[in-house]
This record gives C-alpha cells, structure tokens and sequence, in this order.
C-alpha cells in the first residue's frame, strides 16, 4: 500500500488506557514528520465528545481527526497491541489501530479501500491478529 | 413512506468511516438491485433533518441520527453483509 511505510507498522504490548493507546497509535506518524503533535489530541477530543465511534468492526479502531486538525502529509500507520485496549463504553475494545493521516478530502481514499477490502475478511483480520512481529504485520497490508 | 432517493453516510470527522460505509452502501444498493439512489459521505455536523432520506452511521452515533431522520446504525462499519441486511430493511 502506497501511503503505508514499513516503519509506521509496530507491534506494542498494550496501552494504560485508550487515550495512551491512540497517541501510541499516533507516534510513528508524529516521529515522521507526517502529522504534528497536536493530531493526536484532535483524535482524543473528538472520541470524548462522541464516543469510540473509530471502532469500526470487532477488534478494529480507525483513529483519524480531520486535515486542518494537523495533518502535514497523507500518511497510514498500523500498530497492533498484544493486549486489548477498553474504551468508555461496554463492548468496545481494541486491538489493532489502523491510523490515518488525511491532508485533504481524497488523497487518502484509495488506501482506504484497500485497507476496507483487507478487514472485510473476518479470517484474515484473525490472521493479522496474531501476527508474531512487524514484519508478518506489515505483509497482510503491503 | 417516501421513496430514499438520497442516503448520506457519516462519521465524526466525515472522511474515513463514512467514506468506508459510503462504499458498502454503494455495492449493497448494487447487489439489492436498487438503482437512482445518491449515496455521500459527509461530517456529522451536516446531519440536519432534510439532509438526507436514510442516514447511515455507526452504532454510537445511531442518537445523533435518529434526531435528523431515518437512521441505520452499524456495528461493524466493514461488514457488507450487515450493510446489505440493514438497507434491505429500510428500503422495504
């Protein structure tokens, strides 16, 4: 995948709490130079404010904020914790993080799709699951 | 019942999650052989009553989109096979 780099794919052993857990999730883009430090509190308030609407299937988070809220260059980054990640609500917890980065409206979209098709298959997000290191990690995407 | 001519998917910030159900949206109308139906995807913020015949969100938003009109919340924002179940449902 195009705006995925291998050095923004990490495997953590968990997170103290959701918040910790998205600006883990955040850390490979914000070291990159891909989003600046306020990108990560962007995605906090936003869940504080609506709830852990960035779970989009079982297991999965999308954490994203908008552009203008610190984005430098579209960019993806995977971290998957080894530990589930709770969130403020019943039934919502976490393991893999796919965090996007999004400088505009649309460069970000084909990636999007292609991470969609990725998780739509229930057998292969068990797969990625268990991935054993980053390497493994980064392949079921690349 | 009115027809839903225009379905608008949303999410907090309008261009991850609800560009992801905006495309389940599309291949379920498509797989439902429904055709003439706009489907979009927008920020939260749009979602008025008026904006839209069916709104689509995940389930932790489902509230916000009762209140603006006929809504289907999700639970799994990548599962085409709930997508599918729940438009075949609302469009009945």
């Amino acid at each position: 995948m195009e705006l995925l780099d291998r050095k923004n794919v990490k495997i953590l052993e968990g997170a103290d709490d959701w918040k910790d857990a998205i600006r883990k999730s955040v850390m490979p883009l914000e070291a990159n130079g891909y989003v600046k430090a306020e990108y990560k509190e962007a995605i906090i308030s936003g869940i504080e404010e609506l709830g852990p609407y960035i779970i989009i299937a079982p297991s999965i988070a999308l954490p994203h904020a908008r552009p203008e809220q610190g984005v430098v260059e579209s960019q993806i980054a995977i971290t998957l914790f080894r530990n589930e990640v709770q969130f403020d609500k019943e039934d919502s917890t976490a393991r893999l993080f796919v965090t996007l980065a999004a400088s505009d409206s649309n460069s970000h979209l084909d990636a999007l799709m292609e991470i969609s098709e990725i998780l739509q298959d229930e057998e292969k997000v068990e797969q990625i699951l268990k991935s054993e290191d980053e390497e493994t990690l980064y392949r079921f995407f690349h | 019942m009115a027809a839903i001519k225009k379905i608008l998917c949303f999410c907090g910030s309008g261009l991850g999650t609800s560009f992801l159900m905006e495309m389940n949206a599309k291949k379920a109308l498509n797989s439902l052989g429904v055709t003439g139906v706009e489907v979009d995807h927008t920020t939260i913020d749009d979602i008025v009553p008026g904006a839209a015949d069916l709104f689509i969100c995940g389930a932790d938003l489902l509230p916000n989109a009762e209140k603006a009109g006929k809504a289907i919340g999700l639970n799994n924002m990548v599962s085409l096979d709930e997508m599918t179940e729940k438009l075949k449902a609302a469009l009945e």
